[in-house]
């Protein structure tokens, strides 16, 4: 489904060139959810804005069913971590799920019941008329996640989608998403810097290292699904894997030659 | 006649700050409303007990009166239209000149900096510094009035509209090319939208510019309007006649600014100044 191979990104500003990734090679099957962690500064986000094609690698090649990406592919949802800029504060929240549907989908009853559908599996059916501004943090995401899959995408990015709302939203929107995922059945690939949440939502963790970036290692996750926030988290192997994760992060961090 | 055209030197951004805005209560329009009181009743004593002379300064009350009077007089509305024709064409001219070019010139680094000599070099050039070509290309006709009004309010709407454009969220074009939306979507529902409240500001600032260059006009070049009536009146020494006909230009300027406020408020409800709480 997806397919990176090289994938190398270095910036070049007054003569030094900054290697920030160096190799990073991996390949996510169809219906997978592959999370990516990394330490800071890592290239995640670089690497997922690639995958999207609103950024190019220097070196190396990323492919989507085979086509190599060279703008946004077509089919794709996106969801950024700042849903206060990522979502247009003068379109109320339906106008805003249906945005993208208004130039891709001819029929409007057809647009229009996207629309609802992908409202109903975030559960915000009933806020449709609000503007995402008189919302919550969790609740504008849930917006933007409906916004994705109203476009009903086979391949969903997510950039730190959690990370700028409290731990109680975020349990509750990671449980929204495996249940989306459920429902609609799509790839997905998800970067975050929370171990924890790696482990708890991805079929497989995709460790980098330190920059210049490489893969560290490539954790498979076990855990049975549905997965639950107590029985899951407090699962044993829930506990192995996430120590095997941390370490994989903290080994090859230390180790890592300096960015030149 | 000092005229202050270039009062858009930066722009202001966002339109005015509304927190102070919200909905007076009823003590503070008591308030207020005394306040205007106490200075007229003020006013008309001092010159009823000569402090201020007559000559100069008729009482308020005679300044009200005639000011009613005119309100029935043809004369006067045809000098409203006038002075109004001046201001909405010159006004809308400049409008379609100034947001396509502002924002022609503030979506690119190279136009911007290109442009930048020639826009720095007209720009603190006064309005009515160019009253005597303006005269010589077009007489007392409405042109001159309707050239000046454009050049001044040009300025203003021209600056908001560029900075309005740089002032787009990248991120939210981010969203347009995630969803493949193309160019004249994004334009259309991100850019269109993020510029609008700074276009908004501009045109009100703008509008109070060209209704002062409007009058201006009427005064120097002695084209029909308010501004010539003024001056009509001032040369016959109808003192009164010339309070009241200023007392109109305040009041259609506080007029105009109001119903221009009302149109931003409605139509930028969305914007994080005017927005209201959560039902």
């Amino acid at each position: 489904m997806l397919e990176v191979r090289s994938f190398a990104k270095r910036y070049e500003s007054r003569g030094t060139v900054t290697e920030a990734v160096r190799d990073v090679s991996f390949s996510v099957e169809q219906g997978e959810l592959l999370c990516v962690v990394g330490p800071s500064g890592c290239g995640k986000s670089t690497l997922l804005r690639s995958v999207a094609g609103l950024d190019r690698p220097t070196s190396g090649e990323i492919l989507v069913n085979g086509t190599p990406v060279t703008e946004p592919p077509e089919n794709m949802g996106v969801v950024f971590q700042d849903y206060s800029r990522s979502l247009l504060p003068w379109m109320t929240v339906s106008r805003n799920v249906r945005l993208p549907l208004d130039y891709k989908v001819a029929d409007a009853g057809e647009r229009q019941a996207a629309t609802l559908r992908a409202l109903e599996a975030v559960g915000l059916a009933g806020f449709a008329d609000h503007y995402p501004w008189q919302l919550s943090g969790g609740m504008q995401q849930r917006v933007a996640i409906a916004r994705a899959l109203a476009v009903n995408p086979t391949l969903l990015l997510m950039d730190e989608p959690f990370a700028s709302v409290d731990a109680q939203t975020r349990a509750e929107l990671e449980d929204l998403l495996l249940q989306v995922w459920q429902e609609f059945g799509m790839t997905i690939v998800l970067v975050t810097h929370d171990i924890d949440e790696s482990v708890y939502l991805g079929d497989r963790v995709l460790v980098l290292s330190r920059p210049p970036s490489t893969v560290a290692t490539v954790v498979p996750v076990r855990l049975p699904r549905p997965r639950n926030q107590l029985d899951t988290k407090h699962d044993s192997l829930f506990a192995d894997l996430r120590t095997e994760v941390l370490s994989a992060i903290g080994a090859h961090g230390q180790s890592a030659p300096a960015a030149h | 006649m000092t005229l202050t055209t270039n009062t858009a030197r930066r722009p202001e951004g966002t339109p005015p700050a509304s927190r102070s805005r919200r909905r007076l209560g009823d003590s503070q329009v008591l308030l207020r409303c005394s306040g205007i009181a106490g200075v007229l009743v003020a006013l008309e004593l001092l010159i009823r007990i000569d402090v201020i002379p007559r000559a100069w300064f008729p009482p308020v009350s005679e300044i009200w009166w005639r000011f009613l009077q005119g309100l029935g007089t043809s004369s006067f509305w045809g000098d409203l239209g006038n002075t109004l024709l001046g201001w909405s064409v010159g006004l809308g001219l400049a409008t379609v000149l100034a947001v396509p070019a502002g924002m022609l010139i503030g979506s690119h680094p190279i136009p911007a900096s290109a442009f930048r000599a020639i826009i720095e070099f007209l720009r603190p050039i006064p309005s009515v510094a160019l009253i005597p070509l303006a005269v010589l290309l077009w007489g007392i006709d409405l042109q001159t009035k309707l050239f000046l009004v454009t050049f001044a309010s040009f300025w203003p709407i021209l600056f908001q509209a560029l900075y309005g454009v740089q002032s787009v969220d990248p991120e939210q074009m981010q969203v347009t090319r995630v969803y493949r939306l193309g160019r004249w979507a994004a334009f259309r529902h991100v850019v269109m939208p993020s510029t609008a409240p700074y276009i908004a500001t501009g045109l009100r600032i703008s509008s109070s510019i060209a209704l002062a260059l409007s009058i201006t006009a009427e005064i120097v070049v002695g084209a029909p309007g308010i501004g010539r009536s003024i001056m009509l009146a001032q040369a016959s020494s109808a003192t009164t006649d010339m309070y009241a006909l200023i007392l109109a230009t305040g009041l259609l300027g506080w007029g105009l600014n109001s119903l221009f406020l009302r149109i931003e408020k409605a139509a930028l409800h969305w914007h994080p100044s005017y927005r209201q709480e959560k039902r």
